[in-house]
């Protein structure tokens, strides 16, 4: 049985997983070599991320790095294709990419501990865990993920507003996302007139929804 | 309504023309697709021309070959096209500054839909045409009808974006049988609903008691308020990815670094992001600093002399009586360094690498703040932004360097 060398750099190892995946072809050995060459350096920035929230349970590490690959193979390649595409080197090499995918699951992770410690602290922790609490969490889980799919949409209406009318886009962002939502400031920073402040956030609103119907008519929403 | 007498005019002439356009109908693919549009548009709208008569002679005149020719050259790619633009040319329409702006993009609207409606009436016409050849089955009516299907389907929910050309849609649309009303949605869907745009646009006034009765219209504004709904006050996890990446808009940067300034939580993720940075660029330099597990890898650091790499090399980039700015490389690695040159010189420091990642953070060294931008290699040709606020004065330093 012939068998095939291995690709030698890590680039080409990660573009066989993908080519191979897309193929509907088993991609186990591949997989197991490429988490190999990256388990180390995973490990160090999970460490380093883990220390900077006062953490060190080194338990958690498998489980961490396990979940970052689990990502990367989930959305990895769309994404690090959409970012290579839309942003010409910001993507990095895969193998950093993959190690900010690591870095954004281990704070995520900690994050939600020092969340959950909150809330549990709020609601009281002598509290016992009420019967229909598995429910809640399915339902909670299912809002943030629909949360989470608008908040995508949103965000690619927002990219074309930006690309096919970037007056209005910047108008936007500075009513909108940075809170101004005044029209003499905006104006004042835009360097344009009041009038126009008004204008271009009403058109960018217009612009905004219409993308975002068009995106729901298509089923992205 | 009643038809307003120019738009069946255009009908009445296109009537007139059968008997000049059967006579030229086999001269070539567009002239046959002339005779079936204006037979198709005909029998569309028998209820206001009358007796159609003449059309049946004038399309059995069509020989087989003709029609096949016509339906090959059929480019539904460039009818689709030309939707698209009109889509756009609604929106403009709808929110232009004057009547004469708005005027001119109506007419390309216009226009677009002219195209897709004189399609459907060479569809009809085709129908037609296969019946009175002893093709009751009609397979190339079929075919048309299907790639028809697929067309409208990308397009139809478009029809919101037309409103500004209601007027003559509306118009057009009560030129049509009534029977022929509900398949061409191009004259006919959102045709009432004149408001919809300025109401998308933040004028829901603008629909006025429309909106009691459109439930299109309701749905319409539900389903595109979330670009008006609160942002999250928190950074989730797609905001420190979108700072991460560069992807964040300058407002949501601004926003979201704002908020991590007073909430410990998000403060804590931004600095555990800039933290993780530094790890990345740790790890990946001591991976270039390893023995190349292939002979085919190269790095620029193999061809320094032994001893070199570890030595660090600063560059002064900017000196005044208040600071010192040190370009700092070491290992690989490039750091960035600023040296208050008197006691609480400089009350605040950012650092970022635009367009992309987040605010880089400090750590503070006895010789001053130290920000690590990441692995020498990676960086070439990249810009380092600076801006350092000075106390006292209040002054602001702010520059770029791009790093070579």
């Amino acid at each position: 049985m012939p068998v095939a060398p291995l690709p030698q750099t890590d680039d080409a190892l990660f573009s066989a997983i993908f080519a191979r995946r897309a193929a509907g072809e088993p991609v186990g050995a591949l997989l197991g070599e490429l988490c190999e060459r990256w388990r180390r350096p995973a490990a160090y920035v999970i460490g380093k991320v883990q220390a900077s929230y006062g953490r060190g349970a080194s338990a958690d590490v498998d489980e961490l790095y396990q979940d970052a690959v689990g990502k990367l193979l989930d959305r990895g390649l769309e994404q690090f294709r959409g970012l290579s595409e839309r942003h010409p080197g910001r993507a990095a090499s895969p193998r950093t990419f993959f190690l900010r995918i690591v870095k954004h699951v281990t704070i995520d992770f900690y994050r939600r501990q020092r969340e959950d410690l909150v809330d549990t602290a709020t609601e009281g922790a002598a509290a016992e865990e009420p019967p229909g609490n598995a429910a809640r969490s399915m339902a909670r889980a299912h809002q943030l993920e629909a949360a989470r799919d608008a908040r995508d949409v949103y965000r690619a209406a927002f990219r074309r507003l930006t690309q096919e009318h970037p007056k209005e886009a910047a108008a936007w962002d500075l009513y909108h996302h940075e809170d101004v939502e005044d029209h003499e400031e905006c104006a004042r920073r835009l360097n344009i007139s009041v009038v126009n402040s008004y204008k271009r956030v009403s058109r960018a609103q217009a612009y905004l929804k219409a993308y975002l119907l068009e995106l729901r008519d298509r089923g992205e929403l | 309504m009643s038809t307003p007498d120019a738009f069946i005019a255009r009908y009445r002439r296109l009537k007139a023309e059968l008997p000049a356009l059967e006579a030229a109908a086999s001269k070539s693919w567009r002239d046959t697709g002339a005779l079936l549009e204006a037979a198709g548009a005909v029998l569309r709208r028998h209820e206001h021309l009358g007796a159609v008569g003449e059309v049946d002679p004038a399309l059995r005149t069509l020989p087989r070959e003709s029609v096949q020719a016509w339906l090959g050259a059929l480019s539904e790619r460039a009818l689709a096209e030309a939707l698209r633009h009109a889509e756009e040319d609604g929106l403009e329409a709808a929110l232009a500054d004057s009547p004469e702006e708005s005027e001119l993009h109506v007419a390309e609207v216009m226009g677009a839909l002219y195209a897709r409606d004189a399609l459907q009436s060479q569809a009809s016409a085709l129908a037609r045409w296969e019946i009175l050849a002893g093709d009751d089955a009609g397979p190339l009516t079929e075919r048309l009808s299907e790639q028809l299907l697929s067309l409208d389907a990308s397009h139809r929910g478009q029809a919101r974006l037309f409103v500004a050309a209601n007027p003559r849609r509306r118009a057009e649309r009560d030129t049509l049988d009534v029977a022929e009303r509900a398949q061409a949605w191009w004259f006919t869907a959102r045709a009432e609903c004149d408001g919809l745009v300025a109401a998308l646009a933040g004028r829901r006034d603008a629909l006025g008691a429309h909106l009691d009765v459109c439930l299109e219209c309701l749905e319409d504004l539900e389903n595109a308020s979330l670009v008006e709904a609160p942002l999250p006050q928190h950074l989730d996890e797609d905001a420190l990815w979108a700072l991460d990446m560069g992807t964040a808009s300058p407002g949501e940067r601004a926003r979201w670094t704002a908020h991590a300034g007073h909430c410990s939580a998000c403060g804590a993720a931004l600095e555990a992001l800039s933290l993780g940075d530094e790890a990345i660029d740790d790890a990946l330099a001591e991976e270039a600093e390893a023995p190349p597990r292939q002979a085919a890898r190269s790095s620029t650091r193999s061809t320094r002399a032994p001893g070199s790499a570890r030595r660090p090399d600063r560059e002064v980039l900017e000196q005044s009586g208040d600071f010192r700015l040190l370009l700092i490389r070491e290992r690989g690695t490039v750091r960035l360094q600023v040296q208050p040159l008197r006691s609480a010189a400089v009350a605040s420091a950012l650092v970022f690498l635009p367009p992309g990642r987040s605010p880089i953070r400090p750590r503070n060294t006895p010789e001053g703040m130290d920000f690590a931008l990441g692995d020498e290699a990676g960086l070439r040709h990249h810009v380092v932004a600076v801006r350092l606020e000075l106390s006292g004065t209040g002054e602001v330093y702010q520059r770029e360097f791009l790093l070579e």
